[in-house]
Order: C-alpha cells, then sequence, then structure tokens
C-alpha cells in the first residue's frame, strides 16, 4: 500500500469511528477530483456543485460499507459517477416536465484553464470548449468512461474495477466516445 | 485506408499510455509510413494536452466545499427526536406510550443504515471471456410483474445492461426491489410495490431488508397509494414485523385512508393479536369516525365473549 492510501485508509478508519474532522480532510484531499468529474459529466457549474454535495453526503451516510477494497478515490470517484449519470437521467425528466427552465450553460470554459503559461491558452480554451460541447452528444457511460480516462487520468484497469465492468467494455466505450467527440468536433472546426 | 481502420484503436490507446509493447511497436512502424495516423494522433494529443490545463480553480472550488462542510456539520448535529414522535394529536401519545412499551418500539432507530457498497452493487455475478465481474448497479430500468407467477423480471442498469428473474427470495431480486423501494422515480416506487405485492402471495413471508424498507416507506412515503399497497402487502404477513409497522401506522400517519386500512389488517387478522384490546381503545381517540366506531363495536364484542 503506497503511502497516499495509508493516509487516506487512516481517515477513513478515524471517520467511520465517529471522527467528523477525519471525513472532513478526506473531503480536502478528494474534493477537487470529484468537483471535476462531477463538472464534465454534468456540463455546467450549478450541477456539478450539486453532484459534488450528493456525492459526499452519501460517501458520509455510507462510510461504514467501506471495505478498504479499493482506494477511497475509487470509491468515491463511483459514487460521483453514479451520481452524476443518475443525476442526468432525472435531469432530463424535470426539463421534460418543465419546459420553461432556463438551460443556459457556460460553455466558455475559460474559467477552467489553469493561466500559468499564457501562450497557448487561447488554443488550449478553443479545444477544451468544443470537447465540452461534443460531451452532450456521448450517451451516459460513453461520458463517463471518457470524463474519467480523460480528465481524471484514471486508467483503464480501474474504470473497469470501479464500473463493474470488463477492461474490453471500457475501451469500447472510450473508442467510441473518442470517434464521436472527433465527429461533432470537425464540425466546429468546419464552419 | 483498410489498414489504418486496424490502427485507429490503438491510436487511442497510445494516447493515453495503455498500449502494450507488442502493439506498440507495430503501430510505431505504421505511423512511420503513414501521414494520415500521424496527424490523427497529433490531434489526440492536442486534446490530451489541454485536458491537463484543466483545472478548478479555489475561487470555485473553496465556497462549494464550505456549503458541503457546512451541511455535513448539520447532518452530525444531534438529531431532534424522531419526527413522527412530535405528531399533533397529542391525546394519542398516551395511547402510544403503552404500545411502545409493548412493542419495544425503538425511537430513531426507524432509518435502517445502509451500506452504500451493499446498496450500489448489484449481488449477481456476470461472467465475461475476461473475468467475473460484480456489476455496479446505476439504476433501474424496468420491473415486469408477470401475473399468475411467483417472480418478477427487473431490468437493470450497469455499465452492462442486465435483466435477471426470480422470485422475493433471490437476493438479486431482494436487492433491485429495495433499491427500487427507496428511489427518487415515484413511479419506480409504486412498481416495485405492487411487484412486491404480487411476490408475497407466493413466496414465504419477507425477510428483515423488506421489512426495513417498507418500514422506510410508511415513514417517509408522500404517495398515499403506496403507502396503502405497503400496508397490504403487510396485512399478508404475519410477523411481529409487520405488525409493529400496521400498529404504527394506525397511529401515527397523517392520512385517514392508511390508518383505516392499517386498522383493518390489524383487527381482521386471524392471527392472535395480543395488545388487540389496547389497539382498540387507543382507536377510540382517533380523529376518525369509522376508526372510532368500528373499534368501540369490537370492543363491546370482546367483552360480551368473553363474559
Ligand atoms: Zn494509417
Amino acid at each position: 500500500m503506497d503511502q497516499e492510501n495509508h493516509i487516506e485508509f487512516e481517515l477513513v478508519r478515524r471517520a467511520q469511528g465517529g471522527d467528523s474532522k477525519a471525513f472532513e480532510e478526506l473531503v480536502m484531499l478528494s474534493d477537487r477530483q470529484v468537483l471535476t468529474l462531477a463538472y464534465h459529466m454534468t456540463g455546467n457549474l450549478a450541477d456539478a456543485q450539486d453532484v459534488y454535495q450528493e456525492t459526499f453526503l452519501r460517501a458520509f451516510r455510507g462510510l461504514q460499507g467501506f471495505r478498504f477494497q479499493s482506494s477511497f478515490r475509487t470509491w468515491l470517484l463511483r459514487i460521483a459517477t453514479n451520481q452524476a449519470i443518475n443525476w442526468r437521467a432525472k435531469r432530463r425528466l424535470r426539463l421534460f416536465s418543465q419546459p420553461h427552465e432556463s438551460d443556459a450553460e457556460d460553455s466558455s470554459c475559460s474559467q477552467f484553464v489553469d493561466n500559468s503559461d499564457p501562450s497557448a491558452t487561447v488554443h488550449v480554451q478553443e479545444i477544451l470548449q468544443h470537447i465540452r460541447a461534443g460531451m452532450d452528444f456521448l450517451s451516459a457511460k460513453e461520458r463517463a468512461v471518457f470524463t474519467l480516462r480523460h480528465f481524471e487520468g484514471t486508467k483503464i484497469k480501474e474504470i473497469a474495477a470501479m464500473l463493474g465492468c470488463a477492461e474490453g467494455t471500457v475501451k469500447n466505450l472510450l473508442f467510441r466516445a473518442t470517434k464521436k467527440l472527433q465527429k461533432a468536433l470537425s464540425f466546429y472546426t468546419e464552419e | 485506408m483498410s489498414t489504418c481502420s486496424r490502427h485507429e484503436k490503438n491510436i487511442i490507446l497510445l494516447v493515453y499510455d495503455e498500449l502494450t509493447e507488442v502493439d506498440r511497436s507495430e503501430l510505431e512502424a505504421h505511423l512511420a509510413v503513414c501521414p494520415a495516423c500521424r496527424q490523427q494522433l497529433a490531434i489526440l494529443q492536442t486534446w490530451r494536452s489541454a485536458a491537463s490545463r484543466f483545472s478548478i480553480s479555489d475561487d470555485i472550488l473553496l465556497p462549494t466545499r464550505r456549503a458541503l462542510l457546512y451541511k455535513l456539520r448539520s447532518e452530525t448535529a444531534p438529531k431532534r427526536s424522531a419526527s413522527w414522535w412530535s405528531i399533533t394529536r397529542p391525546v394519542l401519545q398516551a395511547g402510544l406510550a403503552i404500545l411502545l412499551i409493548f412493542f419495544g418500539f425503538k425511537l430513531g432507530q426507524l432509518r435502517p443504515t445502509v451500506a452504500i457498497d451493499d446498496l450500489l452493487t448489484a449481488t449477481r455475478a456476470i461472467a465475461l471471456d475476461d473475468g467475473t465481474i460484480s456489476p455496479y448497479l446505476i439504476g433501474i430500468d424496468k420491473i415486469t410483474i408477470r401475473p399468475g407467477e411467483g417472480s418478477v423480471q427487473i431490468s437493470y442498469n450497469t455499465m452492462n445492461d442486465v435483466r435477471i428473474e426470480g422470485g422475493s427470495d433471490d437476493p438479486a431480486v431482494k436487492q433491485l426491489l429495495t433499491y427500487a423501494l427507496s428511489d427518487d422515480d415515484i413511479s419506480l416506487r409504486l412498481r416495485a410495490v405492487k411487484a412486491l405485492e404480487q411476490l408475497t402471495s407466493f413466496s414465504r413471508p419477507l425477510d428483515e431488508s423488506y421489512m426495513n424498507a417498507l418500514g422506510q416507506i410508511l415513514a417517509e412515503e408522500e404517495n398515499v397509494g403506496i403507502k396503502l399497497s405497503v400496508i397490504k402487502i403487510l396485512a399478508t404477513t404475519s410477523t411481529a414485523h409487520s405488525q409493529d409497522l400496521l400498529v404504527r401506522s394506525m397511529l401515527q400517519d397523517e392520512d385517514e385512508a392508511v390508518r383505516i386500512q392499517a386498522f383493518k389488517s390489524l383487527v381482521h387478522s386471524r392471527r392472535e393479536l395480543s395488545v388487540l384490546d389496547e389497539v382498540l381503545l387507543t382507536a377510540q381517540t382517533d380523529s376518525n369516525a369509522y376508526i372510532r366506531t368500528k373499534s368501540l363495536q369490537l370492543l363491546m364484542n370482546r367483552k360480551e365473549t368473553s363474559l
């Protein structure tokens, strides 16, 4: 077990024993990743924040069910992915029943680009923006796999374990997602 | 171009450093002679490097975190005593207190604690070419009730789509149905309750995990139809737990139809109800005239027969 896991597991044990400060530390160790995942899965910040909160509340309530069989991060991203997939399904229903709800999404992405190297920033923003727009064409599963591999840097093997499917399934979803995105992007770049 | 399509997938794997050594050298040989594939690789590499520049700034993260920590702290704050205790019918509370002693209710323990791993991993493993996996439950699509049969069919969603069929004793059915009973989607909850209603007429009494889920519905459900279905299920199950839940509904539910249904189930049950007298006495303080009259009638009958 590596050092990071060791610290995490120690915090989980303390949190399971009722130490709420320990859980807060776990939040701080992992919440940027969860918010990133939620943002890419939902496509806008407000909804990402909902998924983020729901993920940690569920993790908190279900903490006794964590059995140290995976890293805490894997467990958490698994809950987050599930929340985000369910969230999208519910949102569809919501939008259907309330057609007047504004669905304006901030797709500029500019606020999410690390500006430490300004030289390439505009180009990077453009790519991120196009991918963001293209993600809407992906199925929930394709979006989940693409987000985990592309934005979270999760290995295919780990994604398979996280989502409970075969590595081959993950690969196929990643291929399909990449193809669809490229198709969508060519639409934007050819205008 | 046909040779290129063979390399298409491996280019993607190469970008994500997931290509085996053998495939990698084969691909590199092709890249050396194919400008189209080189261009494809270059495009995907720019995607990848763009992704590495993506970051959620502290300006966004920190307020989001603060809101979460606030919520978490309010969750861990000492709970008020269980909400159903604060009912606005104080007359009932004396009778309720008697019953509590009889049944040994534990206040505040109504909501069963569920382990997220248990809740979200469908128990039925799926055999695949490269091993067996335990699919992670994303949601339930459909519950099909088969009239006249002791089984239901449940289509559920993992990264793989799965469909199972079985009776209420089947561990996977049990897990999926209890999951569905607490789903946010009302039509799914209704379907699950209906499925369970059908199953109970065929199978053995429902076990604790079902009972906990049903108890949770009675405590939290807003839809009267669903609660009435739960009462029907409980009426056919003659365990102490189901009796507890019926008594509690009769005393505490805000909806008259639910109280009446629970009352009927209790007094019409064939089993010897040890606390029937107490139930009938308490029922006379109910705001509903039917419950009052009927319970009085039954009390009189009981006195006559015991004389
Ligand atoms: Zn080629």
